[in-house]
C-alpha cells in the first residue's frame, strides 16, 4: 500500500503504488534546502485514493498560512488533501503564496476557476510590527493629550530592575509626529469644547509635510461616546489628503481608558498601509492566475473575514497566527468526534494553548504584542516562552531553567551543528532518543555528539549524568507546558481532566504524553500532519462578522425594548454585511451575547442570550451571569446588582465539520499490522532507565493498530513519543489516539 | 531536577508557587470593584508555608506590600497557632503596626490543608477605596483618627462568615458596596490560592511545604548575600530633611548602613521622633523600602520571599518618624517611607555610583483626593497617583514618569471622568524637567484639572489632599548630573507654600495644576553624546533653550 515518490517527481498523479502505475492523490510534503533550487526529499507518503477518472466539476477550497520560514499551502476537494511546504518569501511574500497556490492547484489537477474559496491566514501586520516596519503614522489627541501614548500606565512589568527599557509604544508616533487638537467630549457624552477643524487640517498638513506620514490615527477622549469629532476628522483628511490612511478610535476600538484605545488605533493606522498593499497584491496576483474567489483573511478571533473588511481594520489580523493553529488543532479533536478540547502548539521558541468548549473556541479581549497592550477579540490563549529551541540554564540560584531565551533557527539547537553550544529542549530530546537524528524533519542530519556535550555542560552544574540532566530538561518544560494548561482551564472554571488534549507544532507531539500525564488528561490527540494543521485549520474557520455596542445600564434598569433594538439593529448590520461579502443569507446563523458584571466591577463575563428575549429575559439573563460567575471564580453574590456593559452580535457561517479524511489523512485499512521498522534505545526516567524502543513509521500504520508504550512513532514533520505504559490507537480519522492511563504519578 | 527520589524538584514547584501567586492577582483584577485594584493595582499575593514564612509572591503587586508581606506571616502564626487554624476559616487583619502602616490596606488570609494537615496559606493585601475615619486627611494626629482598625481576627470560622464583623466594617465605611465587594474580591482570590495549594500538594503527595520552602528560601538568601558582599565592606551615614505641614522645624531622616561581609544593617538612629502629624512611618513600612533599593541593586531577578531579608538588619529608635509607636497617626507613612528608599539610594550611590539612578522624581510618589459634593448633596472623591520622573541611570537615562520604586498603575483620565465631577485640562509630560547628565533624569508630567462646573455643588469648595513631594528640595543629581525640575503645585497659576502633605481648596472655575518633578542627571552633562541631546531635542524632552544651556548645544 506504501508508496514511494521518487524525486524528482513531475506530477504526483502519476505515481507508482504497489508496483502498479496509477493515478493517484497524495498528501506531499516537499522540503527545501536553504541555498538552493527548491528541491524536493523523497518523502514516503500514503496514496488516500485511486482516482481513474478527475472530474473537475467538484469544487476546490485553497488555504495557505504563512510562517516565518514556512508557508503551508492546503487544497481540498471532495474529502481530498494536498498539502505543501514552501519556503517563505520575505521580500515578496505575495510571489511565494503564488507559487504554492500554483503547484497545489499542479497536484489536484483543478484548474483556478474551480476554486470556490481561498482563504488566507497572514503574518504581514505582525511582522511589520516585529521588524518595525510599519508606516510612519501621525496621532491625533485632545489637545492636552498628547502625550497618553508616552505616559503609558506608569507600572513596570520587572518589579526589582533597575535597567528596564520604556514600557510604552513610543515608536508608533513619537513625540514630534503627535498633535493635540482642541475638542472635548464627557464622559456622558456631552459637548465639552467643539472641534476645531482648521486645527485638524493644519495639524494633518503639518504632519504630511514636515514629518512624511503615511497614516493618521485619530484619539480622542470618549469618542466612544460620540464619535463625531473622530468621524468628522477622518472626513477632512478624506477629502485633503485623500492618499493618507486614517484609523480613529471609535471604530478600531470604542471602549474607554485612553491609553489601551490608543495604543490599538495607533498600531491598525502602522499596519494599515502594509496590509491593504499586500492584500491588493495579491488580489491581482490571483486574478492573475485565474483565480477569483474572495478572498478571507484569518482574524486574531479565530473567524475568517473578507479581505475587505480586514482593511477596514487591519489591527484584527495581528494576533491571527496562533489562531490558526488553535482553529486546526479543533478541527481535529472533533475529526475524532471530541468537543471539549485543549490544543497545545509548540513551536520553536514558544507554545500557544488554547481551549475549545462545546466546539467553540475561547474568546478574549485582552491581547497583547511584543509586551505592549492589543485590546481586542482574540482566541484566548496562554503563550509561554518555552518550545524545542529554548536554552537550558543554571540560575544563580542553582535552580536548573527552561527560556525564555532560544537558539532560534540560527544557529539552533547545538544538534543542529550550525555552532550552536546551548543545549536546547530538543537537544535533550535527541540525548534521550526520542528523535531520530537521521530522519528530522527538513532533512537535516542532527548531530548527537553535539547534543549530548551540550547537555553534558548543563549536567556538571548539577552533579547529575547526562541523561538524568536531559529528563531534567523536559521535566522543567513541560512543567512549565503544564502550568500554562492548567491555569488557562481552571482561571476560566474548568478542569483540564475533562478535555482531551490536541498536540500541535513539531515539538508537541514529543511531549504531550508527559504533559497529559501531568494533568491527569486521559485523551490525547496527535493529527496527520501537527506541523501543517495551521493552514489545515482556516479551512475550517467560520466565516464571522462580530458588532458590538456599548450597553451600560444595571440589570434592575434594563429596558427589554431597548436590548431587542440594539440587538436587532447589530444583526441587521452584520447580516448585510456578510451579504456584501457573497454569503448565502440561507446559511447564516447568529449568536447574541451580552457582556456582565457586577456592578463596579471592571471586568466582564460574556453571557449567551437567547435567541428571542421573553419577558423574563433579563432575569433569565442575569441568573446566568450569575452561575457563570460563580463557575469562573467560585463565589457570587445573589443580592448584589448586576449590570449589563456590552450588547454583542456574532453573525457568522459555520465551517464545514471536518470528515474523515480532510483534517486527518484517510488511514489505510487492512488486515496486516505493520511492524515497527526499527528500534533504538531511549530513556524514560530513573525508573524505566534506558528502554530497547520500537520505532515505528506513521505511513506504515494501520487503522485500529495498538501500539503499548514505550513507542516512537516517526514521520516527517513531526516524532510522537508513546511513553512507557501510554496506549496508542491510529484512528480512522488519521489521528493517533493517545490514552494515558492512571498511573501512580510523581513518586506517589 | 532531583531525578533519583523522584520526587517532585525545586524546578517544578517553585514555578508553580509563583504562577499560583500570579494567577491570584489577576483573579483579584477580574472580581474587584474599586478603582484602587481595578485600575490602581494596589495589591499584592503570596504563598506562605504552614510556619508563616512567605515563599512566593506575585510579580504584579505593588512594592510597598512586597516588602511586607514577609513580616506579616511571622504575626499571623502568632496569633493564630497551627493547632487553632481551621479548614475554611478566612482570617482579617489592617492593624498598621501588624500589617502595612496603614488602615487602608487589609490582609485576607486563607490557610490551605492536605490530608486533614495544615500545609501553609495564600495571604493578599488590598488597599481600599476607604476604610472610615478622616482618610486622607494630612492634618490626623493619631491612627483613631485614620477609621476602623481590624485586629487579627476570623472573618469566616470554619467557613461560617462573621456577620457582626462584616456588619461592623458595612456601618464604618464610605463606599461600602466597593469596600465590600474588595473584601469579597479578596476573598475569592485567597480560595484561589488555597485550592491551588492544597492541589500542588496532593499532586505530588507532600506532607507540607517545609522542605521546598527552606530550599527557595536559602537559595534566595545566598543570592542576596552573594550581592551585599560585592559591596564594600564601611559605615555610611546619609541624613535627609522633610518638610511636614504644619510643623515649623524640618525633620531629620537619617540612616547608618554598615556592611560587613554579607551582611548588611541599617540603623535610623538620628531620625526625629514621630510627630502628630499622618506621615509616621510603622517599622514594616520602613522596613518594606529600606530593603527594596538593596534588593534592586544586589540581586534584581530572584523572585522575592523570606529568604530576601535574612541577611538585612534594621535598627530603628522606638517612637521615631520611622518606627513610630502607636497611637500614631500614620495614613500617608508613604511620604517618609519613600525618602527611607531615597537615603538608602544616595549611599549606594556613594559605594556604587556606577549601579543606581540619581535621585527619582517619583520619590515619593504623588496620591491624592479630590473630595467634592454633587449637586444632589452627594459626596465624591477623585483618587489618583501620578509620578514624576526617574533619575538618570547608569547607561541609560531615567524613565519619564514612571512608578518607581513604587510599582501601581495611574487610574485612567476616563474612568476618573466617568467617575467623578473632575475634568482634566491636560496631563503631558514636562519639558526641560529632567536634570541634565550624561544620562539625563527622566521628565516629569503635569496635570492640570478642574470642577466640571454645573456638575458639583455651588458654593462648596472642593478639596485636594494627599501626599507629595520635592517641591523645596528637588531630586538631586549623581555623579556631576544636574537636579531635576521641582514639584509645584499651583491654582490659577499661584503656586502654593512647598509642603509634603497639601490641603487645597478651590472652587469651581478654578485650574489646579500639579508639576511632578523630573529626575536627577546621572554624570557630567558635557560628557552626554550629542546624538542623545539631538534626539532629546527631536522628541521634544529638552527645548532648544534647555539644549543650550544644559548641554552647550547650539542649533546647526
Amino acid at each position: 500500500m506504501l508508496c514511494y515518490l521518487t524525486f524528482p517527481t513531475q506530477d504526483p498523479r502519476d505515481a507508482i503504488v504497489d508496483g502498479c502505475p496509477s493515478r493517484v492523490t497524495i498528501p506531499f510534503i516537499s522540503y527545501v534546502r536553504e541555498n538552493g533550487p527548491p528541491d524536493r526529499i523523497c518523502t514516503p507518503v500514503r496514496a488516500l485514493a485511486c482516482i481513474n477518472d478527475l472530474e473537475r466539476a467538484a469544487l476546490m477550497r485553497i488555504a495557505v498560512d504563512i510562517g516565518g520560514t514556512f508557508t503551508d499551502v492546503v487544497g481540498s476537494r471532495d474529502g481530498d488533501v494536498w498539502t505543501l511546504k514552501v519556503p517563505s518569501s520575505p521580500n515578496d511574500l505575495s510571489s511565494g503564496v503564488i507559487d504554492g497556490v500554483r503547484e497545489v492547484l499542479r497536484m489536484s489537477g483543478a484548474a483556478p476557476g474551480d476554486v470556490e474559496r481561498f482563504v488566507h491566514g497572514t503574518t504581514v501586520a505582525t511582522n511589520a510590527v516585529l521588524e518595525g516596519k510599519g508606516a510612519r503614522v501621525g496621532l491625533l489627541m485632545t489637545e492636552g493629550f498628547e502625550d497618553v501614548l508616552e505616559l503609558g500606565r506608569q507600572k513596570r512589568s520587572s518589579m526589582y530592575d533597575l535597567q528596564m527599557d520604556p514600557e510604552a509604544p513610543v515608536f508608533l508616533a513619537p513625540g514630534r509626529r503627535r498633535r493635540g487638537i482642541p475638542e472635548r467630549v464627557g464622559a456622558d457624552g456631552q459637548i465639552i469644547e467643539k472641534l476645531d477643524e482648521a486645527r485638524v487640517l493644519r495639524a494633518v498638513t503639518e504632519l504630511v509635510v514636515e514629518e512624511d506620514v503615511q497614516a493618521i490615527a485619530v484619539c480622542f477622549l470618549f469618542s466612544f461616546r460620540d464619535p463625531g469629532h473622530e468621524e468628522r476628522c477622518r472626513d477632512i483628511i478624506a477629502a485633503e489628503f485623500p492618499h493618507l490612511d486614517v484609523s480613529i478610535s471609535s471604530q478600531v476600538d470604542p471602549v474607554f481608558r485612553e491609553y489601551e484605545r490608543t495604543c490599538v488605533t495607533a498600531f491598525d493606522a502602522y499596519v494599515r498601509p502594509v496590509v491593504a498593499r499586500y492584500v491588493q497584491r495579491l488580489e491581482t496576483a490571483l486574478a492573475e492566475i485565474g483565480i477569483t474567489a474572495p478572498m478571507l483573511i484569518m482574524q486574531s478571533r479565530g473567524s475568517i473575514a473578507s479581505s475587505s473588511r480586514v482593511i477596514d481594520r487591519p489591527v484584527t489580523t495581528l494576533l491571527s497566527g496562533p489562531a490558526a493553529g488553535a482553529l486546526g488543532g479543533k478541527a481535529a479533536g472533533e475529526s475524532s468526534g471530541i468537543q471539549d478540547l485543549i490544543t497545545f502548539d509548540m513551536g520553536g521558541t514558544s507554545s500557544d494553548v488554547a481551549m475549545a468548549r462545546s466546539g467553540r473556541l475561547s474568546v478574549s479581549n485582552e491581547g497583547r504584542i511584543i509586551g505592549y497592550p492589543l485590546r481586542l477579540p482574540m482566541v484566548d490563549m496562554n503563550t509561554i516562552g518555552a518550545g524545542g529551541g529554548s536554552i537550558a540554564w543554571i540560575d544563580d540560584a542553582g535552580i536548573l531553567k527552561v527560556g525564555p531565551h532560544s537558539a532560534g533557527a540560527e544557529p539552533g539547537p547545538a544538534c543542529y551543528g550550525r555552532g550552536g553550544v546551548a543545549a536546547t529542549v530538543t537537544d535533550a530530546s535527541v540525548v534521550l532518543g526520542y528523535i531520530d537524528p537521521g530522519a528530522f524533519a527538513g532533512g537535516l542530519e542532527l548531530d548527537t555528539a553535539a547534543a549530548e556535550r551540550a547537555v553534558a555542560a548543563v549536567a556538571e552544574r548539577i552533579n547529575l549524568s547526562v541523561a538524568e540532566t536531559a529528563i531534567g530538561i523536559h521535566t522543567v518544560c513541560n512543567a512549565a507546558m503544564t502550568d500554562a494548561v492548567r491555569m488557562l482551564t481552571v482561571k476560566r472554571g474548568f478542569d483540564p481532566r475533562d478535555h482531551a488534549m490536541v498536540m500541535l507544532g513539531g515539538a508537541g507531539p514529543v511531549h504531550g504524553g508527559i504533559i497529559a500525564e501531568m494533568l491527569e488528561i486521559q485523551t490525547l490527540i496527535v493529527p496527520p500532519r501537527p506541523g501543517v494543521l495551521a493552514a489545515e485549520g482556516l479551512l475550517h474557520a467560520p466565516i464571522e462578522c462580530d458588532l458590538q455596542r456599548t450597553y451600560l445600564v444595571s440589570a434592575a434598569r434594563a429596558d427589554l425594548d431597548a436590548m431587542r433594538a440594539v440587538l436587532d439593529g447589530l444583526e441587521a448590520t452584520a447580516r448585510t454585511r456578510l451579504a456584501d461579502d457573497g454569503i448565502d443569507e440561507t446559511a447564516v446563523t447568529i449568536r447574541r451575547s451580552a457582556d456582565m458584571r457586577y456592578l463596579g466591577q471592571s471586568y466582564e463575563l460574556e453571557v449567551v442570550l437567547p435567541d428571542t428575549l421573553d419577558a423574563d429575559g433579563v432575569g433569565t439573563t442575569v441568573r446566568a451571569f450569575q452561575e457563570r460567575y460563580r463557575q469562573v471564580h467560585g463565589h457570587g453574590s445573589l443580592e448584589e446588582a448586576v449590570e449589563f456593559v456590552n450588547l454583542r452580535v456574532v453573525a457568522g457561517v459555520p465551517p464545514t465539520p471536518p470528515t474523515h479524511g480532510t483534517i486527518g489523512q484517510a488511514a489505510t485499512t487492512g488486515p496486516a499490522t505493520a511492524e515497527a521498522m526499527t528500534a533504538r534505545k531511549a530513556f524514560f526516567g530513573h525508573d524505566a532507565g534506558w528502554c530497547e524502543t520500537p520505532v515505528f513509521q506513521r505511513d506504515a500504520l494501520v487503522v485500529d493498530q495498538e501500539i503499548l508504550g514505550p513507542a516512537i512513532i516517526g514521520q516527517p514533520d513531526t516524532t510522537t513519543v508513546i511513553y512507557p505504559f501510554h496506549h496508542c490507537r491510529l484512528e480512522p480519522s488519521g489521528n493517533l489516539i493517545v490514552t494515558v492511563p492512571e498511573v501512580a504519578r510523581h513518586g506517589v | 531536577m532531583n531525578a533519583a527520589s523522584n520526587q517532585p524538584s525545586l524546578d517544578i514547584i517553585w514555578p508553580r508557587l509563583i504562577a499560583i501567586a500570579d494567577e491570584m492577582a489577576t483573579t483579584m483584577f477580574r472580581t474587584a470593584f474599586s478603582h484602587d485594584v481595578v485600575e490602581v493595582h494596589d495589591m499584592s499575593t503570596g504563598l506562605y508555608d504552614d510556619r508563616g514564612n512567605l515563599i512566593a509572591q506575585t510579580w504584579l503587586g505593588a512594592t510597598g506590600h512586597t516588602g511586607v508581606m514577609p513580616v506579616y506571616g511571622q504575626n499571623l502564626v502568632e496569633a493564630f497557632p497551627p493547632e487553632t487554624v481551621k479548614p475554611g476559616d478566612v482570617f482579617i487583619c489592617n492593624d498598621p503596626w501588624l500589617c502595612n502602616g496603614q488602615t487602608a490596606d487589609v490582609f485576607i488570609t486563607t490557610p490551605a490543608f492536605h490530608e486533614g494537615r495544615l500545609i501553609g496559606f495564600a495571604i493578599n493585601t488590598v488597599h481600599h477605596v476607604d476604610i472610615g475615619g478622616r482618610k486622607g486627611s494630612g492634618l490626623s494626629e493619631e491612627v483613631y483618627e485614620e477609621g476602623l482598625i481590624i485586629p487579627q481576627l476570623r472573618l469566616y470560622d470554619a467557613g461560617v462568615p462573621n456577620e457582626m464583623l462584616f456588619a461592623i466594617i458595612r456601618r464604618n465605611v464610605r463606599f461600602a458596596e466597593k469596600m465590600i465587594g474588595d473584601l469579597r474580591a479578596q476573598i475569592a482570590t485567597g480560595w484561589f490560592g488555597s485550592r491551588e495549594m492544597e492541589r500542588l500538594a496532593a499532586e505530588f503527595g507532600m506532607e507540607d511545604l517545609r522542605d521546598p520552602a527552606e530550599e527557595i528560601m536559602s537559595r534566595t538568601e545566598a543570592g542576596m548575600r552573594a550581592g551585599i558582599a560585592e559591596l564594600p565592606d564601611g559605615e555610611y551615614s546619609e541624613t535627609m530633611e522633610m518638610e511636614i505641614d504644619g510643623i515649623e522645624e524640618p525633620q531629620t531622616l537619617a540612616m547608618k548602613v554598615t556592611i560587613k561581609g554579607d551582611e548588611l544593617t541599617a540603623d535610623l538612629a538620628g531620625t526625629s521622633p514621630q510627630v502628630r502629624r499622618p506621615v509616621n512611618c510603622p517599622i514594616n513600612y520602613t522596613r518594606a523600602y529600606v530593603a527594596l533599593p538593596l534588593k534592586m541593586v544586589c540581586d534584581p531577578l530572584m523572585p522575592n520571599n523570606q529568604g530576601t531579608y535574612r541577611p538585612l538588619h534594621l535598627v530603628a529608635p522606638e517612637g521615631s518618624l520611622l518606627n513610630p509607636t502607636f497611637p500614631a497617626a500614620c495614613f500617608w507613612r508613604l511620604a517618609a517611607g519613600m525618602l527611607v528608599s531615597e537615603l538608602m539610594f544616595r549611599i549606594l550611590a556613594r559605594i556604587a555610583p556606577d549601579r543606581v539612578p540619581a535621585d527619582s522624581g517619583s520619590m515619593p510618589t504623588w496620591q491624592f483626593y479630590v473630595n467634592g459634593v454633587r449637586p444632589n448633596g452627594e459626596a465624591f472623591a477623585l483618587h489618583q497617583h501620578a509620578f514624576g520622573g526617574m533619575g538618570g541611570r547608569p547607561g541609560e537615562d531615567g524613565l519619564a514618569s514612571i512608578s518607581f520604586p513604587y510599582n501601581v498603575r495611574d487610574v485612567s483620565i476616563e474612568w476618573s471622568e466617568m467617575e467623578t465631577p473632575i475634568i482634566y485640562e491636560a496631563r503631558e509630560l514636562i519639558p526641560d524637567s529632567g536634570g541634565a547628565g550624561e544620562f539625563r533624569g527622566g521628565l516629569g508630567q503635569e496635570l492640570v484639572l478642574r470642577a466640571h462646573e454645573g456638575h458639583v455643588a455651588e458654593g462648596k469648595p472642593l478639596v485636594l489632599s494627599g501626599s507629595a513631594g520635592r517641591m523645596r528640595f528637588p531630586p538631586q543629581g549623581l555623579l556631576g548630573g544636574q537636579s531635576g525640575s521641582f514639584g509645584v503645585i499651583s491654582v490659577n497659576g499661584e503656586p502654593i507654600a512647598p509642603t509634603s502633605s497639601p490641603e487645597v481648596r478651590f472652587n469651581a472655575g478654578d485650574i489646579v495644576s500639579l508639576k511632578l518633578p523630573g529626575g536627577g542627571g546621572h554624570g557630567d552633562p558635557a560628557k552626554r553624546d550629542t546624538s542623545r541631546t539631538r534626539s532629546d531635542l527631536e522628541a521634544g524632552y529638552v527645548t532648544p533653550a534647555g539644549a543650550r544651556d544644559d548641554y552647550g548645544h547650539e542649533p546647526a
